[in-house]
């Protein structure tokens, strides 16, 4: 009976709701129904349907069209409505066959309709195909909902892991007046990666990534991209260099599939020069700021990162001459794999379109961006469009606004001592010369000179190390292919070293409040050299191999080596 | 299907055709092609009805490359069209694979 009816429809049972005015009908309709084994709820009119539909929630509706109270057209109205998203089938039983009628079931939100007199076989066929289809329905309707949810779960995650993510991922001196760029809140999760940051020579050094494939894993895969470019840059690590410890790193950590295409540029302090090596992602532009059309175009010419192993890399390094003003354009594939509602492509015509115009460089990186909005249309939803600009304008960056690890220069002067002592296994590792030019940078006054206490102590490091510890000849430089027998030779022996020491010895002194006089001495373990033969060489400054030393001569107000070469004694007055 | 394989009748290249839109969607069936190389030595990738290419695809290709054993001389690459032998020379990949 109507009260166990829900309780019934807790099992596989389908609970039919059956509504007529005419009992007889009733009794026949739930006859058949029961007899196959569905369980039926009846009702007398469409207002005790509703009722009923509420209490018991069945899987399929039979419904008379005339009855009092409330006809079937109502109550198959009011059924829909009750039902919101879910699927509840309705079949008018009706004695018209009137096509206007029957399409007024369907408009009233009838889904079928049997007119009388019934054939069993008939009725049941339709009421399990329906009923197949509210199944379907449901399991759809289910689906979505799940997906639905997984979707805001997401987002809330990915915002979540932005945050973390800007904290990992220093954006280093992106801020600095001369670049500009376009980088989508949540491209991050398209592997998207751009870092800025200032060398110690005053450089400004320049990484656009694209990673392959999408979300998490190419996000996380940028992450040690970013320190490792920061930390290289800092120490005035070359660009190959660069390039080739990002290359091993990825290598390693990536599965075959993925990879970084990248391009690394480097800009002098008077951004007169850059030096691009370029992996992978869409030619370079030179827009000029003087005649506002394309100067020059970079094509890439290396493998992306983490493609091959570094035995087979050989990187490409390119360095071009800029003009003052001109506009040096980076930009990921999703500028020209924009694609517009028809599914075209943006695609490198329409790029040179933009750019042939004859428009302001001022404005030439707004007027790109617009372009590949207006062109992707409603369909803007993915937005994974990064574009970087960098000015070729010294002017723009005063002095004192140079390098983001100097931001907060707080101490002062004074008089001060450092000692450094390093042994063999501190020569494998980075640099030590960054970690002290770091120091300096934090001292104010003297920060400003930082760039040339860290090419004197680079110079004197380096000297002290590959010929004093190392005791490579520097004839070996002067040789045709000299300088990378150089450098395999350097490598091989900086592995084998079973011991050798590098003393460092500074000293500070004030002199007056803005004036000071920094005393360096450098003392290794090596053999030394003939002191008299090397000034000769210093003095013609002709040799490949002097200018080292002709470099630390003419930032010092005082310089020579003392006990036969192993001691290199320096001093820096400013 | 996308993609269309088929092996010469002495067993040893086996002819891709590449889909239209070469990306991550065709990710499964593009490995299910070279899964089980048996007689197979060399593979033809025709990209003639290929018009757009991703990253991911360049993916694809590079795993395909790995677990056939690294030989550029393995799997060629043909009938591409411009902008996609563009992508792949963008990627210095035309190194890794031979592109006719």
């Amino acid at each position: 009976m109507e009260n166990t009816a829900r309780n019934v429809a807790g099992s596989d049972s389908i609970v039919v709701l059956v509504v007529d005015d005419d009992a007889v009908n009733r009794l026949i309709l739930e006859g058949m129904l029961l007899q196959s084994g569905f369980k039926v709820v009846t009702a007398e009119n469409g207002l005790q349907a509703l009722d009923l539909y509420a209490h018991y929630n069945p899987h399929v509706v039979l419904m008379d069209v005339i009855m009092p109270v409330m006809d079937g057209y109502t109550a198959a109205n009011r059924i829909k409505q009750m039902a919101g998203n879910v699927f509840i089938p309705i079949i008018f039983l009706t004695a018209v066959t009137d096509d206007n009628e029957l399409a007024k079931c369907v408009r009233c939100g009838g889904d079928d309709f049997m007119t009388k007199p019934f054939s069993r076989v008939i009725l049941l066929a339709k009421i399990e195909a329906l009923n197949r289809m509210a199944g379907l329905y449901r399991t759809i309707t289910k689906q979505r909902d799940e997906i639905d949810r997984y979707n805001i779960q997401l987002l809330r995650e990915q915002k979540v892991a932005k945050k973390i993510y800007s904290r990992l991922i220093d954006e280093g001196c992106l801020n600095i007046p001369v670049v500009r760029y376009i980088l989508s809140p949540l491209s991050i999760f398209n592997g998207d990666l751009l870092l800025a940051t200032r060398t110690p020579s005053g450089d400004l050094n320049i990484m656009l990534g694209d990673a392959t494939g999408h979300g998490l894993p190419a996000a996380i895969g940028t992450v040690p991209v970013a320190d490792i470019f920061y930390s290289l840059s800092e120490t005035g690590a070359s660009t190959e260099e660069i390039v080739l410890t990002l290359n091993q790193k990825l290598k390693n950590i990536f599965p075959p599939e993925f990879f970084l295409c990248a391009s690394i540029v480097n800009f002098s302090k008077d951004f007169r020069l850059m030096t691009v090596w370029h992996g992978g992602l869409p030619d370079i532009i030179v827009y000029s700021g003087q005649q506002h059309k394309v100067t020059a175009t970079l094509r890439s010419n290396n493998f992306p990162l983490g493609v091959v192993k570094n035995q087979d890399l050989s990187p490409q390094i390119k360095t071009f001459e800029l003009q003052h003003g001109d506009r040096v354009l980076m930009y990921s594939d999703g500028v020209i794999e924009a694609r517009n509602p028809e599914g075209e492509e943006f695609g490198r015509h329409r790029l040179d379109t933009v750019l042939s115009q004859g428009t302001d460089a001022d404005v030439i990186l707004d007027h790109i961006n617009r372009a590949v909005r207006r062109f992707r249309g409603r369909r803007d939803q993915s937005d994974d469009v990064t574009i970087l600009e960098v000015n070729a304008n010294a002017d723009l960056i005063s002095e004192d606004n140079s390098g983001h690890y100097l931001e907060s220069v707080t101490q002062h002067p004074g008089d001060w001592e450092l000692r450094y002592h390093l042994t063999q296994d501190d020569f494998r590792q980075a640099n030590p010369i960054s970690v002290i030019t770091r120091y300096i940078g934090n001292i104010k006054g003297l920060n400003l000179h930082r760039e040339k206490i860290y090419v004197v102590l680079s110079e004197l490091y380096n000297n002290a190390l590959d010929h004093g510890v190392l005791r490579l000849s520097s004839t070996l430089k002067a040789q045709a292919d000299g300088f990378t027998r150089f450098l395999t030779e350097r490598h091989a022996r900086l592995h084998d070293l079973q011991q050798g020491q590098i003393d460092i010895y500074l000293q500070h002194t004030t002199l007056a409040l803005q004036s000071g006089r920094l005393f360096i001495k450098f003392h290794d373990s090596g053999e030394g050299f003939d002191i008299l033969a090397q000034q000769a060489l210093l003095t013609a400054n002709t040799g490949f191999s002097g200018r080292g030393l002709a470099l630390i001569k003419s930032l010092c107000k005082e310089f020579h080596y003392e006990d036969n070469g192993t001691t290199a004694v320096a001093v820096y007055q400013w | 299907m996308t993609l269309q394989a088929d092996k010469s009748t002495d067993g040893k290249t086996l002819t891709i055709k590449m889909p239209q839109e070469f990306d991550f969607r065709s990710h499964k069936e593009f490995r299910e092609t070279h899964r089980n190389p048996g007689t197979v030595s060399q593979y033809v990738l025709d990209f003639s009805r290929t018009k757009h290419m991703d990253s991911s695809a360049l993916g694809m290709l590079l795993l395909m490359r790995e677990e056939i054993g690294n030989d550029s001389n393995k799997i060629r690459l043909i009938n591409c069209q411009h902008n996609i032998k563009a992508l792949l020379e963008m990627a210095n990949f035309h190194k890794l694979f031979t592109v006719v």
